[in-house]
């Protein structure tokens, strides 16, 4: 990469070859793999040797996004602050980005309040991409990020890093369409009275798996999560939804909605994990599955550990049918079988789509995806 | 309008109907009444072709025509409407959606274009006012968190928006205020008339006094044991269903 320094050669070395090490020396949760294989993720060697020449851009025409490969040759405190977080995940997927990273982007600081970035990354390379988006929200700034380019790689390997300072606010939206391959992680950590949403769509790829990593560590920070998962055909979904309340006073929601035909397999596995010394912690976990058909699957597991007594954490888990009675009652009123399912199966989806106008396009791709799985 | 001869039906294995003939013609209104456990739910909900609900033997035609084999959407597109006893809460699919989906499935039927989103919002909210229902419902869910009599009276809604020949009351009144009551009853004195039929089930005589009958029947155990003009609605209220037999 033109301006690369030997910092970011040592960063890449040490993570190829933490990488390199094996599955053996991984030390994989085999729970969190317990549906998916991570050699799903893995492209051949003849692959890494490739450059990719891969973009990110800004489409609405923001330019405080600065690229990754700016960011890096940066100097003083910046490059600093770069450095330590490129290297802070623990995830031998993230250490495959890092050693084969070539173009991400990095929204750091010093910006305006309320600024929206609507990013989409292409790729030449059809065969393996490896992305790293790094957001920073200085303190009470007020920030959207939108995430909306299919990856046109074969396989993708995506890490996004969110950063949010005292009394800073993100709104992140994703849709996630690739074709091929896919794997997300999303690392976060909330300070002080941060406010964090996170939505995604995910409605596609043959092979997805997404890893939050989402962490309240200052007091009183807010965390809202919305996740919709559509599976059809022979499709494989996997969402890791990690969340850990390591301060006081802290609340989190999560809705996940999963809605599987065909052969698919849906994945969702939901921990919350409340620290000691925690107390007003308010969280809850809500997954909400729909199986069309017999041949399809879904593994939906929540998961609480908590080790403060002063707090409320809840979780509800259900699978459900398409419902016999609602189906009757609009074919009672000549609506024909096919627009019945529709109706349902949208209202069903309708709470985790994106209610920003502006946004109403993005939801175009999971409604799509709703009308075939309908049909 | 509709004829039932000898109408037989079993839901789950058990029969409910014995032997039902009735004979509904246009222009009518027909109350269907008797005690708990007699069989008129079962036939409202057999007549509007309810999954499971299994007709073993007779035949029932809607304007001379054999509905038997057809489906609840089917039976819905030649005329019929269940207003259902206990109408369906279905959160996520707003009122206005449902019902446009259904008027425009209606009007595909027919051959004709759908109404436009103009047309269909100044027509829904000319029957809500009737119904003395707040046009905010058209926008909530349907029958999402409404009260009992809120539901029955969006169930009449979509009667009037939907415009059918035959229209079955599963007991609408229940649950009614007075003052409900009486608002549901003026929205049926409206919709009847010509080229149209109405069947009221009923425990009760009271919309009856509001909507007056050109028939009633009694249902006992799976049959029609009597039917009379309106007089029998009120030998009813006076002594009961012990002496019918």
């Amino acid at each position: 990469m033109a301006g690369s320094t030997d910092w970011l050669g040592s960063l890449r070395s040490a993570a190829r070859s933490r990488f390199e090490a094996g599955e053996d020396a991984w030390e994989l949760d085999a729970e969190a793999w317990k549906y998916t294989r991570i050699s799903e993720f893995l492209p051949q060697a003849a692959l890494l040797e490739k450059t990719d020449r891969a973009a990110c851009s800004l489409p609405d025409g923001a330019s405080a996004g600065v690229p990754l490969e700016d960011s890096m040759t940066q100097d003083g405190a910046r490059q600093a602050a770069l450095k330590e977080r490129l290297a802070k995940i623990n995830h031998p997927l993230a250490d495959l980005n890092l050693s084969r990273l070539e173009q991400g982007l990095v929204i750091l600081g010093e910006y305006e309040t309320s600024s929206r970035f609507n990013i989409e990354f292409s790729s030449m390379n059809v065969e393996f991409s490896s992305r790293r988006l790094l957001i920073h929200a200085p303190a009470h700034s007020r920030l959207r990020v939108v995430e909306s380019g299919a990856a046109a790689a074969d396989m993708h390997n995506l890490v996004v890093q969110v950063r949010l300072d005292e009394g800073a606010s993100l709104r992140h939206f994703r849709l996630s369409g690739a074709h091929g391959r896919s794997w997300t992680l999303i690392d976060a950590h909330l300070a002080k009275h941060a406010s964090y949403e996170l939505a995604c769509l995910v409605c596609g790829p043959q092979r997805e798996r997404i890893e939050c990593r989402l962490n309240l560590e200052g007091e009183g920070a807010r965390l809202e999560t919305r996740h919709l998962l559509l599976g059809q055909e022979a499709e494989h979904s996997d969402l890791q939804l990690g969340i850990r309340h390591a301060a006081a006073n802290t609340r989190s929601r999560h809705l996940v909605k999963t809605l599987a035909a065909d052969r698919s397999r849906l994945t969702v596995r939901g921990r919350i994990h409340i620290e000691p010394e925690c107390p007003g912690t308010d969280a809850d976990l809500t997954i909400r599955n729909l199986m069309l058909g017999d041949a399809c699957r879904i593994n939906a597991k929540p998961e609480l550990e908590i080790y403060t007594d002063d707090v409320a954490c809840s979780h509800g888990t259900t699978f459900a049918e398409l419902d016999a009675e609602q189906l009757f009652y609009l074919s009672s009123r000549g609506i024909p079988k096919h627009s019945a399912q529709e109706l349902l199966l949208k209202a069903f989806a309708a709470d985790c789509l994106f209610q920003d106008e502006d946004l109403h396009d993005l939801n175009g791709a999971a409604l799509d995806r709703v009308e075939a799985l309908a049909a | 309008m509709l004829v039932l001869r000898g109408v037989t039906a079993e839901v789950g294995g058990t029969e409910i109907l014995k032997g039902i003939d009735l004979e509904v013609r246009s222009g009518e209104v027909h109350a269907l009444m008797g005690p708990n456990g007699s069989g008129k739910s079962t036939l409202a909900s057999l007549l509007a072709g309810r999954p499971g609900y299994a007709m073993t033997a007779g035949s029932i035609t809607l304007r001379g025509e054999s509905i038997a084999d057809l489906d609840a959407e089917q039976r819905a597109r030649r005329g019929l409407f269940l207003a259902f006893q206990y109408p369906i809460e279905i959160p996520g699919v707003s009122n206005m959606e449902f019902l446009k989906t259904a008027l425009d499935s209606k009007r595909k039927a027919l051959g004709e274009e759908p109404i436009s989103t103009a047309d269909f919002i100044r027509e829904a909210r000319s029957q809500a006012d009737a119904l003395e229902l707040d046009p905010e419902f058209l926008r909530r869910g349907v029958s999402e968190g409404f009260s009992g009599g809120e539901k029955k009276r969006n169930e009449l809604l979509q009667m009037l928006m939907l415009n059918p020949q035959l229209a079955l009351l599963d007991e609408t009144d229940s649950g009614l205020d007075i003052d409900a009551l009486q608002v549901v009853s003026k929205a049926i004195n409206a919709f009847r008339g010509p080229g149209k039929a109405l069947v009221l089930v009923t425990h009760y005589s009271r919309i009856l006094r509001y909507v007056t009958p050109d028939r009633v029947h009694v249902m006992k155990d799976g049959r029609i044991l009597r039917s009379g003009d309106a007089e029998l609605a009120e030998r009813l209220e006076a002594n009961g269903y012990g002496w019918i037999d």
